[in-house]
């Protein structure tokens, strides 16, 4: 069924709009929640809770394509839970992994500077996605946004996995400098 | 800055760049890959065979002299002594354009008379909406060969874009009633005079295509917003069409219940001849707020639907077990309904073959034509007969009663609106006027009307 015929039932209040996301899009948005939980109970909640909300956004929302929207949604809502489970002491999943190596960023950066604004920062990120190749770019949000493992990578990308390594090291090396030309990293 | 507010600033990331990580949910299997390479070899060594072949025999294969540039993807006929009707669509919202166009050449091959026999056709799409840095490029491109020669037909959709994943996004025409004030199409009244199938399509949306008396753009699909209520459930004893105002100010629950888009009920949006908006801040306000203020809970039920826009994807109440309904819109302003047009079609002003290329629109406005997804885009087909749909098929229908419910809709028909930049700001105002407060409403809607009263001036 086509998001467009989805997004008719949305809003036609039907809750086959439901089902039908679910069918279409509940694996990928499934995977998505467990890269960044690493726990099947807690994804499959977290894809609910996302599910619930599309339900309750749509319309007035009409989020067409629907597929990014849900990802963003369901990235949000396990971010969510993983800073919970974080606290808790309950994590260790591939993304907490991945998270690790950002430390290289901030090495011998003074991190006591003043917060800075969280929307600058986004939009800070977004110029910096939006410099670099689409290749990169992927390689950059599969391993930071959605937690993927290289080998994972190297295979959907059609890569090796020690080259997926190089590449994203280098882009952490490349958003260090960028951060530091734009003032916010010391 | 920490890596902690690195980390949260990733959850605000622009959407549009979240939709690469797609790459790593698709469930194909790794051997697909392996797949695509080994065919990727192959269509490489017959790229460079072809070459080659190119190279030494031009003359036995082909003509080789360089053909302007081709958008997206172009498919042709093979007999290149014909003359070449160029056909620009613009109808896939990402994908794989070259088997939208490959249809629309076959259906022409089939359905549009001549084609084929004394002339042939070039279909040809724009990049789709998910590739803006090869569609805005192709758009400039093909809009400066309009002065010279360019595409014959057009057949496109105005596309919209309500999460801004694409905050630049281009269509071809974006106002429609423009390119028409500025004569880029070719008149058609010769042609439709003569077409005995102009009687079937909707008039009041086909009027949309007139400018100054002559009609000079053809709308393919289209869309009424209305709200549905059971027959069974409701005694509906008021007399349509309505204007938004009375509906609002109604003693009855239901219909002030079904006064749901202000949107719809400003009617048409702007005076194609002055260039300004038909509305003032204040009226845009007050209609906003006496839409949010309406009481409405109590018309609710489950057996009544709000705002459901009549198009065949909408098949989920409208089908072969539907009951009856009544079909009750937002009436506008001016006591009517508005439709909106999603697909359309013209001919150049500059094409050299206009019986042709009304050959091509005649076939686009057929039964044939008008029952095809692709070229309809999923919304109501003009062709007022091909409505109804089929109950064979499972999907949308229209049973008697509730046919003859949309066909008394499409009388009251007094406005149509193109999607238009426009238009696209109202929506994005509809989208979340709901979650504002009575203090921020003003200032949004004063922001939003600036903008538009710019949009309209560069129109």
């Amino acid at each position: 069924m086509t998001d467009r015929k989805i997004l008719d039932l949305f809003f036609a209040r039907s809750q086959r709009a439901v089902e039908e996301v679910r069918d279409k899009y509940g694996g990928k948005l499934l995977r998505l929640a467990h890269n960044i939980l690493r726990n099947s109970l807690d994804a499959e909640e977290c894809v609910n809770d996302a599910l619930l909300a599309a339900w309750d956004s749509i319309p007035p929302q009409r989020p067409e394509p629907l597929l990014p929207w849900l990802y963003v949604t369901v990235r949000n809502i396990s971010m969510n839970r993983f800073r919970y489970n974080l606290a808790q002491k309950r994590s260790g999943s591939r993304y907490a992994i991945a998270l690790d190596e950002l430390d290289d960023i901030f090495s011998g950066a003074d991190s006591t500077e003043s917060t800075v604004d969280r929307r600058e920062l986004c939009r800070l990120l977004d110029k910096f996605l939006g410099g670099l190749s689409r290749l990169d770019r992927t390689l950059f949000l599969g391993r930071y946004y959605s937690g993927e493992s290289y080998l994972d990578m190297a295979e959907r990308l059609n890569l090796s996995e020690h080259n997926c390594q190089v590449r994203v090291s280098r882009l952490r090396k490349k958003l260090r400098e960028f951060l530091k030309k734009e003032g916010v990293l010391s | 800055m920490t890596k902690d507010e690195l980390v949260r600033a990733l959850d605000g990331v622009d959407a549009k760049y979240v939709r690469c990580i797609d790459v790593f949910y698709r469930t194909e299997p790794r051997w697909r890959y392996v797949m695509k390479n080994s065919v990727k070899l192959a269509v490489s060594a017959a790229v460079i065979l072809l070459m080659v072949a190119g190279f030494c025999l031009p003359h036995l294969l082909w003509d080789t002299e360089p053909k302007p540039w081709s958008p997206g993807a172009a498919v042709s006929g093979t007999k290149e002594e014909l003359p070449t009707l160029r056909i620009l669509i613009d109808l896939t919202l990402g994908g794989d354009v070259r088997s939208a166009c490959r249809e629309i050449e076959q259906f022409l091959l089939s359905h549009a008379e001549g084609c084929g026999e004394s002339y042939q056709v070039e279909v040809e799409s724009l990049p789709p909406i998910d590739e803006p840095d090869k569609r805005e490029p192709a758009i400039t491109q093909l809009h400066m060969q309009l002065n010279t020669g360019g595409p014959d037909v057009f057949l496109l959709r105005n596309f919209s874009d309500n999460i801004g994943l694409y905050p630049d996004l281009k269509n071809f025409f974006p106002y429609p009633a423009s390119a028409m004030r500025q004569g880029v199409f070719l008149p058609l009244d010769a042609y439709i005079e003569n077409d005995p199938n102009w009687e079937n399509l909707c008039p009041a949306v086909m009027a949309a295509g007139n400018y100054e008396g002559s009609q000079l753009l053809v709308p393919l699909g289209f869309g009424i917003r209305a709200s549905l209520v059971e027959t069974a459930s409701y005694d509906f004893t008021a007399e349509l069409p309505l204007t938004g105002e009375q509906m609002l100010q109604s003693e009855d629950p239901v219909l002030r219940w079904a006064a749901c888009s202000w949107v719809d009920m400003l009617g048409t949006l702007s005076d194609c001849e002055t260039e300004e908006l038909n509305f003032s801040e204040e009226e845009l306000l007050s209609l906003i707020t006496s839409v949010r203020d309406r009481k409405d809970t109590a018309a609710s039920a489950q057996n009544r639907l709000p705002g459901v826009t009549l198009i065949p994807a909408n098949d989920t109440h409208l089908n072969a077990d539907s009951p009856d309904y009544w079909l009750i819109p937002s009436c506008n302003r001016s006591g009517g309904v508005t439709a909106h047009v999603e697909v359309f079609a013209a001919a150049s002003a500059g094409t050299k073959y206009p019986r042709e290329a009304y050959a091509v629109l005649k076939a686009l406005m057929s039964r044939e034509g008008q029952q095809k997804e692709l070229i309809t885009s999923f919304s109501l087909p003009v062709y007022q007969e091909c409505q109804r749909g089929d109950p064979a098929d499972g999907g949308w229908y229209l049973n008697d009663w509730n046919y003859s419910q949309l066909l008394s809709l499409e009388e009251q028909i007094n406005a149509v609106e193109f999607t238009t930049p426009l238009y696209l700001e109202l929506q994005a105002l509809f989208d979340q006027y709901a979650a504002l407060s009575d203090e921020e409403l003003p200032a949004v809607v004063h922001e939003h009307y600036q903008k538009m009263k710019k949009m309209i001036d560069e129109s």
